[in-house]
């Protein structure tokens, strides 16, 4: 096993994670593909540090905290989505096939108005 | 007197101050956290004001008197003094749409303690300097942004999609971040941007890399065309005081994440000129042009100046570009990116405290709700003339002093006292660059003269009245039960001092601006406005 190798096999990671939050409309389809990614970056992180460097421990401090950090905010956004406790809850049915496609491109976000629509 | 002077001469000044006096506000506020008391509310208000207002204060003064502070961590210098004084301004004028169109909700304090957390978190990211800290500080920042939001909007169901994309879309945007960050690590063990800068492998394919990632993490951030769907929804369909937040907190701190790469990214233009000019120059075109024929097309106030704000954005990119080819120098991209985002500051929080207030009254932000203002109420209309016609340029306002630069630089080249590089290739870039300026102040300007007519209109005749009435069914059917109330144009005398202040503020650094321009010297102000 060499960092090339490794190298390789975050690349994929990362462009299959960006491939799911591309095409996915499925909320957790996106948030797994964001772990993928996040794996990725992690992989690189540690092969780095294995491979390169001597006792480091910087990369390992870094990697803690950004999880706590990214972490945090997929947990607070997953919380918002599923709680009951806020006003929005609204119709399960509704909020489980709603499409969560992060990167669309509709007509209206370059020219004329936006049909509003609940849930789009 | 002189023992005060020589006690202050003895204090050690650091730019942690600020953030303290917040964080000390928010402790106190905690106490009070789950109050409904009106009284309580009122005093949690002035207090959180004048905790932005010291922390404001104490920023400035700290660098005055103790000058640059460097460690492992943070660092503070000129560019970051700004950074934080505009970010404090910017919750102080948040802090008032917040409290004007959430105080009767019962989490209203709540919301002031996310508020000023957001503005401690901020200041925080400014001042970092450290990989870790610079990271941390960023992400904790979006997160408690996405808490604010989405308590402000916790009563819009329409909205709720909406919200959970545009933070799943930061949350990418951060772990693409991450992502770039284990690049530059992999090059030789950096720990910040200037370690990166002063490296023997600062050429290394690996920082390249990740400066790619993490400028493209950035890009993804601010939604900037053709990334921009959720922003324009969230922005239509939220509650009054969101898309001043997501403009002027949320919006900036991704462009200070970007002015930490300054040097860097100068680094590699020059090196890559001219594919990176070009990079910079379709990334400019496509938000000048997206955001000026969006904001056209449009009828509704809130997409108009959303869309408008991402073509100023547009300019900012552009300036970049205009490094590469040798037009501007490094400081003026820094001083154009820090005044268009003034310029906005200056422009959007009276004109849409105005617009908001209208729309809250007839449940719709149709573009007719502006019909007439100027001839039923003359004083708040010359006054948002005014302030429109700075923002796209006209000589003597504040707009002036930054579309000067964007023109200067190309008069100076025409007349021989600035040299690009020769090359046909750089020639097209060098024209491509003037069109794109030319274009987008001529659109900009038609976007305002078309607000500025509808303005002066006669008032509304009864079809428009039905109109609105049918689009507030349209667009907001779960409020149906709210009147659509007749456009009177009266508002409270608060909006009139608020309005005033934008006002005369435009006037002054506008004339002080040409001032300096013509070299005239005012000798008074210990500072110049038109350079860092």
């Amino acid at each position: 096993m060499n960092l090339q190798i490794i190298n390789y096999f975050s690349f994929f990671l990362f462009v299959l994670g960006l491939f799911g939050i591309s095409y996915y409309k499925n909320f957790l389809s996106t948030v797994i593909s964001m772990q993928i990614m996040f794996v990725a970056g992690i992989i690189n992180f540690f092969s780095f540090a294995e491979f390169l460097y001597q006792e480091p421990v910087w990369d390992k401090i870094f990697v803690i905290f950004s999880a706590i950090v990214i972490y945090l905010l997929l947990f607070s956004i997953v919380f918002y989505k599923y709680s009951k406790q806020n006003q929005v809850y609204g119709n399960i049915n509704n909020i489980e096939f709603a499409d969560y496609k992060l990167f669309k491109i509709e007509k209206t976000d370059w020219w004329g108005d936006d049909k509003i629509v609940n849930n789009q | 007197m002189s023992i005060i002077s020589d006690f202050i001469g003895t204090i050690k000044l650091w730019p942690f101050y600020s953030i303290a006096v917040i964080f000390f506000v928010i402790l106190i506020s905690l106490f009070f956290a789950l109050s409904k008391r009106k009284e309580l509310k009122i005093f949690m208000i002035f207090l959180s004001a004048a905790s932005i207002i010291v922390a404001l204060f104490l920023n400035i003064f700290t660098f005055l008197k103790s000058g640059i502070y460097t460690s492992f961590l943070f660092s503070f210098g000129f560019l970051e003094a700004i950074e934080i004084s505009i970010m404090l301004f910017s919750v102080l004028n948040l802090l008032i749409f917040i409290s004007i169109y959430n105080f009767e909700k019962n989490h209203f304090i709540k919301l002031l303690i996310m508020l000023l957390f957001t503005a401690g978190l901020v200041c925080f990211l400014a001042l970092s300097n450290n990989f870790i800290m610079t990271f941390v500080s960023f992400g904790i920042f979006t997160a408690v942004i996405f808490q604010l939001v989405s308590s402000l909007n916790n009563d819009i169901l329409m909205i709720k999609n909406d919200l959970i994309r545009f933070f799943l879309t930061a949350a990418v945007s951060l772990i693409i971040i991450f992502a770039g960050f284990s690049f530059i690590y992999g090059t030789a063990n950096l720990n910040d941007f200037k370690q990166v800068m002063e490296s023997d492998n600062i050429s290394s394919a690996l920082v390249a890399i990740g400066i790619f990632l993490i400028s493209i993490g950035i890009y993804f951030y601010l939604f900037i065309f053709p990334f921009q769907n959720t922003y324009l929804k969230t922005i239509k369909k939220s509650e009054h005081s969101t898309p001043v937040i997501v403009w002027f907190l949320y919006i900036p701190a991704g462009f200070f994440l970007f002015f930490k790469m300054n040097n860097l990214l100068f680094y590699f233009i020059t090196k890559n000129q001219p594919y990176l000019s070009i990079a910079f120059i379709a990334a400019a075109m496509v938000c000048i042009l997206g955001g000026n024929v969006g904001a056209i097309k449009t009828t509704s106030l809130r997409r108009i100046f959303a869309f408008l704000f991402m073509a100023i954005i547009g300019f900012s990119i552009l300036s970049y570009a205009m490094f590469g080819l040798g037009l501007i120098a490094k400081n003026r991209v820094a001083w154009l990116s820090v005044f268009n985002l003034i310029l906005l500051m200056m422009t959007y929080f009276p004109v849409y405290g105005i617009i908001a207030d209208i729309e809250k009254r007839s449940n719709t932000d149709a573009f007719n709700n502006l019909k007439g203002l100027s001839i039923k109420n003359k004083y708040l209309g010359i006054n948002l003339t005014i302030i429109l016609i700075s923002f796209c340029g006209m000589i003597g306002t504040f707009g002036y002093l930054t579309k000067f630069y964007y023109f200067e630089s190309f008069i100076r080249y025409l007349k021989g006292e600035i040299n690009i590089s020769s090359g046909l290739a750089n020639l097209i870039l060098l024209f491509l660059i003037l069109a794109v300026v030319i274009i987008g102040t001529v659109f900009i300007l038609a976007n305002v003269i078309r607000i500025i007519i509808q303005l002066f209109k006669s008032r509304e005749n009864p079809e428009d009245y039905e109109m609105r009435i049918h689009e507030s069914e349209v667009m907001q059917p779960e409020l149906q039960s709210k009147k659509v109330q007749k456009n009177n144009f009266t508002f409270a005398r608060f909006y009139y001092f608020y309005v005033t202040i934008y006002t005369v503020i435009i006037i002054i650094v506008g004339i002080f601006g040409i001032l300096e321009i013509f070299n005239a010297g005012i000798s008074f102000i210990p500072f110049k406005f038109t350079t860092f």
